[in-house]
């Protein structure tokens, strides 16, 4: 592997374990807010979101058809693929054209924003706590 | 009142909020600043970088360029006698773009025939934009196709980042008013974003002999942009109708004195998913019609021909075209422990002077001078010793093509770089040694004066500088020392241009802290100065100038503030000039939000002594201490739907 390539991929790093670092934290707070047990299993469906799985505790990395919770930014079938209802998406575009994903992590107005679809939680029996509530739609 | 303002700054900062619960908003603010687009788009090695993020612009409400102008070292914002955004402005002398370049993304503002993007830009509502960053110290050649001593790089919002649509509307003192709408969209295989504006930009007016003195603006501008995975697709459309302020008038008192300006521009960009390649084309067509008269004095003198006798004139008109193209293509390639960026780049200017009348009579223009090409090849070798040590060589080759009596030039430029980095220490190196072209309006006014017989010399610079960064705890310090040597400045005598034999030397220092209490709160602090010797033969030989700039951003809760107040001295014999700017943004619901935004509300911001000479009596006329920033209150609402 070359050098210069390495080095450049090492401080690159340092700026993206900052941002992913911060990306599993929030991805975190949100499996612990919708899934109530304290070992989660997510699948994480997402290119981008490849290298937060190393920031999370108490989650567990799994294939979608094992998880809990599927994080996903393009598959508005994967609740069939995987036999899953808790999807959230990490998509604006993905989560205004599948009405069953509840809820969605993404940019807009040039800042992250999170919202979460509170009616279909509240079909899925799903109460979010406290400090999230705040985020429903 | 200065005393005030700064009891309430230091007010504000004692019901700061140093420590700060981990909480859910708290980290998708973390999140907001640590992965601005900055972030993706900064280029280190390009020079001396100062960015305006997202979250500074949005909390700043920045209507427009001129307002950034101020936050960079070594600058003070400045309007030329049209009332044009120009930095540098000198009565009498040309403005020159090489000073400071305007891009939005990768494409330069320029007018072919007059230069100078700030003039196009400078006043323009930017709530298109994402993101600046500002490059000072002779930036890389990649990043402008002609050298530049500061490169302003805008970069615009994007479909994948906003999502969403937006209305602004805003309303100011004087009856200036702005709405602007954008709409963008992050689909599965594109995004785009489209945003419109429409600004009336009303500003103080001024009398002399009963004529009104007005640097009104009316601009429209629309922009759109469709992004794919690997390439860009811009457009944007620019009207404008704006006030000549004092125009040509020998005594000042202008009358019917206007321009009509048209802006068009298509581009497509292109990169390859690891970037190493990267091409761009850019289309840009202008259309100026300008038009100048005085109620009660001449304008100008026109030469009869076979005589040795001048007339004076009235009035003028001019109606220009101007077609610009831009090209370039970068390939990046790398080796073990190095990496070689190879760039070729070519711009062709075309002006035309489709009609020009001195009292409404046709009137030679009196050269045939109508293009510029500017071929360029540069290369870039990034050599890194270790992981803290870099070394950069950057060559650049441009060649003139000049049509008419103008002479062509090579124009050839070096820069040498190190940079060393650890983890909280940056210390960066530049040695730059190049030329500045004249640019093509002196080429045109030039030759129309000596009618081919005066060739113009292009400026010399030798510029070294290094600037230290250092973290420590919540501040992030920076210095930069420079001194820059030029030579052969190019100069308007009354008559003619001239080269200045004598050797112009510049000494500039800037110091500049960043503490940040929170991920949202912090105080930034600037001061510089700079020492400036014109040579033996000037009546002015030296100048000391002072600058720089205290601000804070601080979130109340709900109400979130920005207060600044920059200070300069020492230019062209004024004394102190202070500009207090502030801004409380309330968001009355997740939707909407209302701001109150208040520009130079001291109203002691430095003027500028604008004058006109009568060229047959020699009397001057003098208008005074005219600020470029009106003491101004806005008002305004963003709707998001």
């Amino acid at each position: 592997m070359k050098v210069f390539v390495l080095i450049l991929l090492a401080i690159s790093a340092i700026f993206a374990s900052n941002v992913e670092k911060l990306e599993a934290q929030l991805l975190s707070t949100i499996a612990h807010g919708l899934v109530h047990k304290r070992e989660i299993n997510v699948c994480v469906d997402d290119p981008s979101l490849k290298g937060v799985g190393k920031y999370f505790k108490n989650i567990n990395i799994v294939s979608c058809g094992k998880a809990d919770l599927v994080f996903t930014s393009h598959d508005k079938d994967i609740m069939q693929k995987c036999k899953t209802n808790l999807v959230f998406s990490t998509s604006y575009y993905l989560y205004e054209h599948s009405p069953m994903i509840v809820g969605a992590f993404f940019w807009q107005k040039g800042r992250p924003n999170i919202v979460f679809r509170e009616k279909r939680l509240s079909h899925l029996g799903i109460s979010l706590p406290k400090n999230l509530r705040q985020y429903a739609d | 009142m200065l005393k005030n303002i700064f009891i309430y700054i230091m007010m504000l900062l004692l019901f700061t909020d140093v420590a700060y619960a981990q909480n859910l908003e708290v980290l998708l603010n973390e999140l907001a600043q640590k992965d601005d687009l900055s972030v993706h788009t900064k280029k280190e090695s390009g020079g001396y970088l100062t960015i305006f993020t997202r979250q500074d612009l949005d909390r700043m409400k920045i209507h427009s360029f001129k307002e950034l102008i101020e936050k960079i070292p070594f600058q003070r914002y400045n309007e030329d006698a049209r009332g044009l955004s120009a930095p540098y402005y000198q009565p009498y002398q040309l403005n020159d773009p090489s000073r400071i370049r305007i891009f939005i993304n990768d494409r330069e503002l320029i007018s072919p025939l007059f230069g100078g993007g700030l003039q196009l830009a400078g006043q323009m509502d930017m709530a298109y934009i994402d993101h600046v960053e500002v490059y000072m110290g002779i930036p890389s050649y990649d990043i402008s196709i002609e050298p530049s001593v500061v490169v302003i790089k805008a970069y615009t919002k994007t479909g994948s980042r906003e999502n969403t649509s937006m209305v602004g509307l805003s309303g100011g003192s004087y009856g200036a008013n702005n709405a602007y709408a954008y709409r963008s969209e992050d689909l599965k295989d594109f995004s785009y974003f489209v945003y419109a504006d429409h600004l009336n930009l009303k500003r103080k007016e001024f009398y002399n002999l009963g004529s009104k003195i007005s640097r009104d603006k009316d601009i429209g501008d629309l922009y759109a942009q469709v992004t794919f995975p690997k390439s860009r697709l811009e457009f944007q459309a620019i009207k404008t109708k704006m006030d000549n302020f004092i125009g040509s008038s020998w005594n000042i008192t202008p009358k019917n004195s206007n321009t009509n300006f048209e802006y068009l521009n298509f581009g497509y960009n292109y990169h390859s998913l690891d970037k190493s390649l990267k091409a761009f084309v850019n289309y840009s067509y202008l259309k100026d019609r300008h038009q100048d008269s005085s109620s009660s004095a001449p304008i100008g003198l026109s030469k009869i021909p076979a005589f040795p006798f001048y007339i004076p004139f009235y009035s003028s008109s001019v109606d220009i075209s101007e077609h610009l193209l831009d090209t370039q293509l970068t390939k990046k390639y790398e080796f073990y422990n190095a990496s070689f960026l190879l760039g070729v780049k070519n711009r062709y200017k075309k002006f035309i002077i489709n009609r020009y009348t001195r009292d409404g009579v046709d009137f030679p223009i009196g050269t045939n001078y109508s293009s510029e090409d500017i071929a360029s090849i540069f290369g870039e070798y990034d050599y890194l010793i270790n992981s803290k040590n870099r070394f950069i060589l950057s060559a650049n080759m441009e060649r003139y093509i000049e049509n008419s009596r103008i002479k062509g030039e090579n124009v050839p430029s070096f820069r040498l770089g190190y940079i060393y980095h650890s983890d909280n220490f940056t210390q960066k190196s530049f040695i730059f040694y190049g030329k500045f072209r004249p640019t093509t309006e002196e080429l045109f006014q030039n030759d129309i004066l000596s009618q081919g017989h005066n060739q113009i010399k292009s400026e010399g610079a030798v510029a070294i500088s290094t600037q230290s960064s250092w973290q420590y705890k919540n501040s992030l310090n920076t210095l930069l020392i420079a001194r820059t040597y030029l030579n052969d400045f190019i100069y308007f005598d009354g008559t003619g241009f001239r080269n200045n034999s004598d050797q112009y030397v510049f000494d500039t220092a800037s110091f500049k802290t960043v503490y940040s209490f929170s991920a949202l709160d912090k105080i930034e602090f600037n001061a510089w100065v700079s020492s400036d010797d014109y040579g033996k033969s000037s009546s002015n030989r030296h100048e000391q100038k002072y600058g720089g700039y205290l601000a804070l951003f601080k979130n109340f809760s709900k109400i979130d503030t920005y207060n600044s107040i920059s200070y300069m001295y020492g230019y062209d014999g004024k004394k102190h000039g202070w500009n207090y700017n502030a801004t409380i943004t309330y968001p009355y619901s997740k939707k909407l939000t209302f701001y109150l935004k208040g520009e130079n509300l001291l109203n002691k911001a430095m003027g500028t002594d604008y004058y006109r000479i009568n060229q047959i009596t020699g009397s001057k006329t003098i208008l005074n201490d005219i600020s470029p920033f009106d003491r101004t209150v806005w008002f305004g609402l963003e709707y998001q739907f």
